[in-house]
């Protein structure tokens, strides 16, 4: 029972890994807390439903297009987004930063609203991914290792670009140092433009993928970026592979709290939470602004 | 940009008429534009104890309506479960706030920017989580309800009255913090802590003070709207509650006293008419928002500072 | 007056990840001593003068002594009670306050007080605050935010907050810098006449050599995070090998 709790955990956990790689990325290169990265994957969720209603019901080929055609989507908007709004206040104190992504937050949840209503929406699991795997005597959906098989391939697509591409360098020398790479001519505006798109279609690519899990409706968008927040900052904001194994920790504590402490467990991870940025601020320790 | 009002005075030129014509428009606008208006002053304390975080004390608070809600909550709770009298509720909802402020404050004064953020965030979604997961004592999302007569039975133009009346005295309080000794030293850590430190100031010391203080309007605001619904909901202290003030104050103008006051009031009529016609107000808000931060990053008050300004200016 | 030094400070050193910034310093400011730390860029002058002003997160090694109180790793707040004032590089005001009200904060942080609610403390140091900013020669800009004033005022404003907090030590880094060649002067004038009329003791890191030469009673030379050579104007106008390292360099 442990063991397939656990089991579960990290399959949930590559998924919040999926939603929060996107918002850390953004994070790390841009100094911008998105708060409308749940309201992108809000977006490629009901896309996608919109998308695979023109496919036959229950094919694994559609499913995975409308999810792909989604997430692009998605990722068109963030750019635009970036390119036409948040280019014109970076440097800006942090509050009209956060504010200016919270708008998004409230334009979207409108507009998702006008377009698909308020009600929930579903979308069909493909039929290739319904089902159950039997391994060593317990069950697992096929869909959740699917998914799981899913945040393993992005990052290992992220993990390539940011090692051995020209881009990934520029993407860590913009990191670590944004003067320096100002000082080497490199159009700083480019990268996060990139950085901007590629972190929404992340969030448009989680929303689409985890579609057919759970019901989809106008109000995801809150509890997704809050559960994205818990992830990027007990992984460290803007560090990809803390992002990752808080995803997986997480995933697992609510996969065992379910078990023990159903009630205390959401409690238990925002501590985790709030304890990691204390224990940060002590080795940081400043004067407090 | 203007932020800071020269004068030290209250400026009564402009907060008579605005308590006689809120108090006129109660008095004849009916019972339902009563319990808009009701709204409205509320809102405009639990923007404005937020506003003294963010525009005078530095601090961006994703948390605040943790407060709001302890403030509900202090009320409903031992009214609902312990029975006690409805005066002691009225005492303790603020006095929780206080003590959530306090505890909490003291945590993340320790951090900065964008930590400080996540940080009160994290609090404010553990103040939410118990009072949502603790159904035996909150009754969880269903909140708590009939423990008292909603407005105490009141009419709602004069529980529109009480309300303006404590919202006023609330707010002529918060003006005395702003102009006093320790609204320099809040204005003061905020911008520069490190220069306020080397001049001998304790930084986390009064940031921790603007937090208890703001922290405590926002729970008397909280009490208030926990009697002039009759219930209390875990919402109350959800992010919600807390983007609706962030918004607030963005929309009436960050480094002024009035920005917590134009933006609950325009926030909250929109809601109230925009979602009486269209269903879309949320849009219309993020519009709005979208054209303050580009336009008009000093929003509405700052707004109407340049335009009195150019006025005076062409008078003069 | 006691013979013992005002400051002293003992085998500091800082370090930051792999880089060095300093590597045992040892200083010691007699009382009403004007002192100059020069040195290239890098050589950890700023550094030094933070880890004095316990600005430096995560503190430093070493001892600093202060009128023989041990003070090293204190909060830059108790540091600046005991009566060590500092302005910083770039000079750090409250840009969004007034000039007036920059000067109120200044009076309020020292003189205590800060947390009181009533605004009558405020109107008493009124009068101090203005008095202050004539000193400075900022009273006609009182009413200004302090944004709004040049750069070489808020060089002066800050000077002036500091001054109110009646430091016994003086730390100032890079004064000057930033400023035209006449501006320089007679800024540094107006500082130290303040100076030597409240027998304040002074510690400046300082890149224009005409101004070290001509305000300094004793100049400390840093390199690579060490003392490399400490003397009298004189002395160290004569010293080859500070020439070398560091005055070739310049002239």
């Amino acid at each position: 029972m442990v063991a397939v709790q656990i089991v579960n955990g990290l399959m949930e956990g590559m998924m919040l890994f999926l939603i929060a790689s996107g918002l850390t990325l953004i994070f790390g290169i841009t100094r911008i807390v998105n708060f409308a990265h749940g309201s992108l994957y809000m977006l490629g969720a009901f896309l996608t439903y919109q998308l695979v209603s023109h496919f036959a019901p229950g094919s694994l080929g559609g499913f995975a297009a409308s999810v792909l055609l989604a997430a692009l989507a998605v990722a068109a908007l963030g750019t635009l987004f970036e390119i036409l709004v948040l280019r014109r206040i970076y440097g800006a104190d942090d509050l009209m930063q956060l504010i200016i992504t919270v708008a998004l937050v409230l334009v979207l949840r409108d507009v998702v609203q006008m377009a698909w209503g308020r009600n929930d929406v579903v979308v069909q699991m493909p039929d290739a991914l319904a089902g159950a795997l039997r391994i060593g005597g317990s069950y697992f959906p096929v869909f959740q290792l699917a998914i799981f098989g899913a945040g393993l391939a992005v990052l290992a697509v992220m993990v390539a670009v940011i090692r051995y591409t020209r881009a990934g360098i520029l993407l860590r020398a913009a990191t670590d140092d944004r003067g320096m790479v100002a000082l080497l001519g490199i159009n700083q505006a480019r990268i996060f433009t990139a950085v901007f798109a590629v972190g929404s279609f992340l969030a448009g690519l989680a929303g689409g993928l985890a579609s057919p899990f759970g019901n989809i409706n106008y109000l995801l968008d809150t509890t997704v970026i809050v559960t994205a927040f818990i992830v990027v900052v007990i992984g460290g904001l803007g560090n990809l592979y803390g992002a990752l194994a808080a995803a997986l920790a997480v995933g697992v504590l609510k996969g065992l709290g379910v078990l023990y402490y159903p009630r205390l467990s959401m409690v238990l991870i925002f501590l985790i939470m709030a304890g990691v940025l204390v224990v940060r601020s002590l080795g940081r320790q400043t004067v407090g602004k | 940009m203007r932020p800071a009002e020269s004068s030290g005075a209250v400026q009564w030129r402009l907060v008579v008429p605005a308590v006689l014509g809120a108090l006129a428009l109660l008095a004849t606008l009916g019972q339902g534009a009563a319990l808009v208006i009701t709204d409205v002053l509320i809102m405009v304390l639990f923007a404005s104890s937020l506003n003294l975080l963010t525009s005078y004390g530095g601090m961006v608070s994703f948390g605040h309506a943790a407060y709001f809600g302890l403030g509900a909550y202090g009320l409903a709770l031992p009214l609902a479960k312990l029975g006690l009298p409805l005066w002691a509720g009225l005492a303790l909802g603020p006095l929780a706030a206080a003590l959530g402020a306090l505890a909490i404050g003291a945590l993340c004064v320790r951090l900065t920017h964008i930590y400080f953020a996540m940080l009160t965030l994290a609090c404010s979604e553990i103040v939410f989580t118990i009072l949502f997961q603790a159904y035996d004592y909150t009754g969880g999302d269903t909140g708590i309800t009939k423990f008292m007569a909603p407005r105490l039975g009141l009419d709602p133009r004069l529980y529109g009255a009480l309300v303006l009346a404590i919202v006023s005295a609330c707010l002529l309080l918060l003006w005395k913090v702003v102009r006093s000794p320790i609204g320099l030293a809040i204005r003061a850590v905020g911008e520069e802590p490190h220069r306020a430190a080397a001049l001998g100031y304790s930084p986390r010391m009064v940031q921790l003070v603007a937090f208890v203080i703001a922290g405590t309007l926002a729970g008397v605001a909280g009490t208030l709207f926990a009697v002039y619904q009759g219930n209390a909901f875990p919402d109350y202290a959800g992010i919600g509650f807390t983007i609706d003030a962030l918004v607030m104050v963005v929309i009436g103008g960050l480094h002024s006293f009035a920005g917590g006051v134009y933006g609950a009031v325009i926030y909250t009529l929109l809601k109230t008419f925009v979602s009486r016609y269209v269903t879309e107000w949320e849009l219309v808000i993020g519009l709005i928002l979208l054209a303050v931060v580009l336009v008009s990053p000093a929003g509405v008050a700052g707004g109407l500072g340049r335009l009195g300004h150019a006025l005076g200016r062409r008078s003069a | 007056m006691s013979e013992t030094p005002l400051l002293v400070a003992r085998n500091i050193h800082k370090t930051y990840g792999r880089f060095v910034a300093l590597a045992g310093v040892d200083m010691a400011l007699a009382r009403g001593e004007r002192r100059a730390l020069i040195g290239p860029n890098g050589a950890g002058k700023t550094t030094l003068v933070s880890v004095i002003g316990g600005q430096q997160p995560g503190g430093a090694g070493g001892t600093v002594l202060f009128d023989g109180r041990d003070i090293s790793g204190a909060t830059p707040q108790a540091i600046a009670r005991l009566g060590i004032g500092r302005t910083f590089q770039i000079s750090r005001t409250f840009r969004k306050l007034t000039v007036l009200e920059n000067m109120l904060a200044a009076l309020l942080g020292n003189g205590g007080g800060a947390f009181a609610l009533s605004a009558r403390r405020l109107r008493e140091l009124r009068a101090p605050a203005l008095a202050m900013l004539r000193e400075v020669g900022l009273a006609e800009f009182a009413r200004e935010p302090a944004e709004a004033i040049s750069h070489g005022d808020r060089k002066r404003l800050e000077f002036g907050m500091v001054l109110a907090t009646r430091p016994r030590l003086l730390l100032l880094d890079e004064p000057t810098a930033g400023m035209g060649l006449a501006e320089r002067s007679a800024l540094m004038e107006m500082m130290v006449r303040h100076i030597a009329e409240r027998d304040i003791t002074l510690l400046f890191v300082e890149h224009d050599i005409d101004i070290v030469f001509r305000f300094a009673d004793v100049i400390t030379v840093m390199a690579r995070g060490k003392v490399f050579a400490e003397g009298t104007p004189a002395e160290i106008a004569a010293d080859r090998a500070v020439q070398d390292i560091y005055l070739g360099a310049r002239h």
